[in-house]
């Protein structure tokens, strides 16, 4: 174990990678700070680059961009009223409202000194969670998965807010998505209608940029930019005063730590959803509610904490069972694939070097976060200014070039447009995005374990819960589809 | 671009209708009662359904929808249409014209759309296109298409 810990520091410690999580870095801030800008849409667009890059570079890329990108969401949320990502949109108000009581130094500080130690603490949970989990999903067979992905699904259409009729919707298009083309159990071209494109389905990642970045532009498009609500007043230093805040909400900044690990966990829901519950929580259990919209820490802190920490918590499903727990991830792990890093328990017992590595880096990140999120408050007048009516142009074309390099066709960048298309129209009609990539990113696993377990059973259905670990996830599942029911009964 | 349920609900009614039914021409896999037709037409089953649900729920509901779709303006429509103008000129006409020719078109086109300041439309046109060809093209090494200045290209 101490050769492969030795062996990570290593890979992580290498020029190279040093030098990419540093651009990064500085990409992550600078997306998550424009509003329309989100961390995931940086994510897409970062894919092509790692395409291109040795896979322990490509996931530092990925992750330090994203810890970055979460926290400087805040800054146009307590300066401008205006989230950076949908992450910062909990608390946006609180903050702002902080801000014009004079307060913006105190705001900021918090929320980026909370985003570490939120980020941190779901790091470790990670480091110890993962290979233990791991070690149990050695012994899985096809039962166990099926139901592990069902429940996967199942979690990613009732965490999600709105309609979950519209989630089931919105699933059901993205498992009809992933089964386009050959790749099934029985070679047989579905849906591919003659095309020679289509005989391998839907690439994962036009389909991605297309839904997180295009969607995006033509979201940008249709909104109507009024003019910025500024608060002219200089930004003093950043880190006085915040030893009393930490020490008086202690508790606060641990319960959002857990609760954004665990939702990030969860399929489907990730920074943004974990930040409204820790909002609403935080709220719910605080001393003086009251002061609560007034411009009152409390809660910016409790959030905060908890959209970073939802962050790593993701990646432990997308780790140890290839099963995304937010649309992060599930970009993430078309890229592990590509990179040949098949996520997965095996991965753990055959390169645990580089699972060691991806932990190093999301610490390394998280360490990186004060210092350059300091830089970026004290630089944002000039980030928040820059013309985003050129900004989002640019960024087209980036997407373009970025969906045509995968397979080196213009094909590819017509599926990124019509993609992007049906991502905007489903987000403007209330059809939640996340189950349809969960969706794409599932269905073959799902239906090879399916597939192979009807055959294994022969006409014995329940041979699906005969395994104790089958027949529990197989209960979990049904409960949570049932808890609807039992909710309202007692209602 | 809100449209009312009853519409949403009747569409994915009718193509999960029309997946469900193509899909059950799918051949089964040799001596098995499963194949590839059984996911998808479990998939359409489901989509029927739920549209199903969504078209009724929009006909109970008598508010209508039609003051929500009134917010669209000329000049959004104007920039919606130019980024799907632009994405479909860029598909067409890459290889024929290529990268450069294409790019530089493209971005003027929308950043006009957009509402850029008319003084930076070439500029910023044309540092964009060289930036994206010399890291994609040159750092990256992805073939994008010359077309009509493969005389110049390196």
């Amino acid at each position: 174990m101490v050769t492969h810990i030795l062996e990570a520091f290593a890979l992580v410690f290498d020029p190279t990678v040093l030098v990419v999580v540093l651009l990064s870095a500085l990409f992550g801030l600078f997306v998550g700070a424009i509003p329309g800008l989100t961390a995931t849409m940086g994510v897409a667009l970062l894919v092509p680059v790692t395409f291109f890059l040795a896979p322990i570079p490509a996931v530092a890329c990925m992750v330090t961009a994203t810890a970055m990108a979460i926290f400087a969401g805040d800054v146009p949320g307590a300066l401008l009223r205006i989230p950076g990502t949908p992450a910062s949109a909990a608390y946006c108000d609180e903050a702002y409202a902080m801000t014009r009581k004079g307060e913006s130094e105190l705001v900021l500080g918090a929320g980026l000194l909370c985003s570490t130690l939120g980020g941190l603490f779901s790091v470790l949970v990670l480091m110890t969670a993962a290979p233990a989990l791991a070690e149990t999903a050695l012994r899985f067979s096809s039962f166990e998965y099926f139901w592990l992905v069902l429940l996967g699904l199942t979690s990613a259409i009732f965490v999600s807010p709105g309609s979950q009729v519209k989630g089931l919707v919105s699933l059901m298009l993205g498992l009809l998505v992933a089964s386009v083309g050959f790749e099934n159990p029985a070679a047989f071209p579905r849906f591919t209608f003659g095309s020679a494109a289509l005989m391998s389905g839907f690439q994962l990642i036009p389909v991605m940029i297309g839904m997180f970045a295009v969607a995006e532009i033509i979201r940008y498009a249709v909104s109507s930019e009024g003019p910025l609500d500024e608060v002219k007043q200089t930004i003093g230093r950043v880190f006085r005063g915040q030893g009393a805040v930490l020490r008086q909400y202690r508790l606060p900044i641990l319960r959002g730590s857990i609760l954004g690990t665990v939702v990030g966990a969860l399929p489907g829901a990730g920074a943004d959803i974990a930040a409204w519950i820790a909002y609403g929580v935080s709220k719910r259990w605080s001393k003086t509610p009251e002061r609560f919209g007034t411009g009152h820490v409390e809660g910016v802190v409790e959030a905060s904490a908890a959209n970073n920490a939802a962050l790593a918590g993701a990646w432990i499903p997308a780790l140890v069972f290839g099963i995304p727990g937010d649309s992060i991830t599930a970009i993430v792990i078309g890229v592990l694939y590509l990179k040949g890093l098949n996520p997965g328990p095996a991965i753990f017992v055959e390169h645990p070097q580089n699972i060691y590595a991806v932990f190093l880096l999301f610490l390394l990140a998280n360490l990186l976060l004060p210092p350059l999120g300091w830089l970026l408050i004290k630089l944002a007048r000039n980030v928040l200014h820059v013309p985003r009516s050129v900004l989002m142009p640019v960024i087209l074309l980036f997407c373009v070039v970025g969906a045509f390099a995968i397979n080196n066709t213009v094909f590819d960048v017509g599926v990124m447009l019509a993609f992007g298309v049906l991502g905007f129209l489903m987000e403007a009609n209330g059809f939640p995005i996340a189950p349809t990539v969960l969706g794409v990113v599932l269905g073959g696993m799902l239906e090879q374990n399916l597939v192979t377990s009807l055959i294994k059973a022969n006409g014995h259905p329940l041979m699906f819960v005969e395994r104790p670990i089958a027949a529990g996830l197989g209960v979990a599942t049904l409960l949570v589809w049932l808890s609807p029911l039992i909710f309202r009964r007692r209602r | 671009m809100k449209l009312p349920d009853t519409a949403t609900g009747g569409v994915i009614l009718v193509f999960g209708l029309a997946v469900a039914l193509y899909a059950r021409t799918f051949p089964p896999m040799p001596g098995q009662n499963v194949g590839p037709g059984l996911l998808p037409t479990a998939i359409g089953v489901m989509l029927a359904a739920l549209g199903a649900v969504i078209l009724a729920s929009g006909l109970s509901d008598k508010r209508t929808e039609i003051v929500a779709s009134a917010r669209w303006t000329r000049p959004m429509a104007i920039k919606v249409i130019a980024v799907i103008a632009d994405l479909v000129f860029y598909i067409s006409a890459s290889n024929t014209l290529g990268f450069f020719i294409t790019s530089f078109v493209f971005l003027c086109v929308l950043l006009a759309a957009f509402g850029a300041n008319r003084r930076a439309l070439v500029p910023v046109s044309a540092v964009a296109t060289l930036a994206i060809h010399y890291g994609f093209y040159t750092l990256l090494h992805v073939p994008l298409p010359w077309g009509l200045l493969e005389r110049i290209a390196w």
